[in-house]
């Protein structure tokens, strides 16, 4: 079969189509960052499996454009589908960083996580205080 | 129901996921779960994701659901929404809560009523086709007849115009396409 192999036309009937997500805006988390402007993100997206009637998710990993750098290994990230793409690869763009791994912080509250455990008791007493 | 194995296994049929009442607008892309998988606050969103994640899922097939797990205390949900180019985030607190009242909070929130649900669904009664009242549209009134009862005119067929142009001449000289037309619809 080595002959099939040389024909240079069967490469465009080999080429799988490229995974990609249908959404415009996502979440996930940023694995590597190999350039000071590209990051490589990790999405998660759930699909139904036709027997068991259940969900399990399912991963893609691409190449993202980051303009500021403002984003590490790590951090969870915001994802936007831009409308003219960079390269061949490059479709998507960091919008927004929700979770830093050196400073998690509560968006509701607007705390600080800290590991005392005198801080944890009095931030668990005061919360059980206000809505009990 | 196929698989009777495993907690609550009427989750996994199909009525029961086609009987979810969260169906988001379409302003909506993302819904992110945050809660912690020990700590009792949490219990309320726990028993929510059992219950409800799949519901939600299978009636928005465009939205990204995540859970994002032990990472801060308090438990809460965020709903990220495009509209007009300007990206907006809506923080839900879901301290202490109980599954039945987060659940009503969404859906007067960020879900479509029940109005706009039924009012989709209709089917529009002026198709036709397979699956419809009617098969074509032959049978209707003022339209052109079905073809194999009453044949068109012959400079309007295929056959003709592509390998009988010589008949189609002859039959020029006598009459010309307007009165072969006018012929073809007073006729019965």
């Amino acid at each position: 079969m080595r002959v099939f192999k040389q024909i240079p036309g069967l490469a465009l009937l080999r080429k799988r189509p490229q995974n990609q997500i249908p959404f415009s805006l996502a979440v996930g988390q940023v694995i590597k960052s190999s350039d000071a402007t590209t990051r490589e993100v990790k999405v998660i997206k759930m699909e139904l499996d036709d027997y068991l009637k259940m969900y399990f998710n399912k991963s893609f990993v691409f190449e993202t454009v980051d303009k500021n750098s403002s984003s590490k290994k790590g951090d969870i990230v915001l994802v936007r589908k831009l409308d003219k793409p960079l390269t061949q690869k490059k479709f998507f763009s960091i919008e927004k960083v929700l979770f830093q791994i050196d400073n998690i912080i509560d968006p509701i509250t607007g705390k600080k996580i800290s590991h005392d455990q005198d801080e944890i008791k009095k931030h668990l007493e005061q919360l059980s205080q206000l809505y009990n | 129901m196929p698989f009777k194995k495993g907690p609550a296994s009427w989750r996994r049929t199909i009525d029961y996921l086609k009987g979810g009442t969260l169906v988001f607008r379409e302003k909506v892309k993302v819904c992110t779960i945050n809660y912690h998988e020990t700590l009792p606050e949490s219990d309320g969103l726990r028993r929510f994701v059992f219950w409800h994640l799949a519901q939600i899922q299978y009636k928005n097939p465009q939205v990204q659901c995540v859970q994002l797990k032990n990472i801060v205390k308090t438990p809460f949900i965020t709903f990220h929404t495009l509209e007009d180019d300007k990206i907006n985030s809506i923080y839900v607190n879901c301290y202490k809560k109980k599954e039945h009242e987060i659940l009503e909070y969404c859906e007067k929130l960020v879900g479509k009523t029940a109005e706009e649900i039924e009012r989709e669904a209709q089917t529009n009664q002026a198709n036709f086709g397979q699956g419809c009242s009617r098969y074509c549209i032959c049978l209707v009134e003022g339209q052109v007849a079905c073809p194999r009862y009453k044949p068109l005119p012959e400079f309007m067929r295929g056959k003709y115009l592509l390998s009988k142009q010589d008949e189609l001449e002859e039959i020029r000289k006598t009459k010309s396409d307007e009165q072969a037309l006018a012929e073809y619809w007073n006729s019965k």
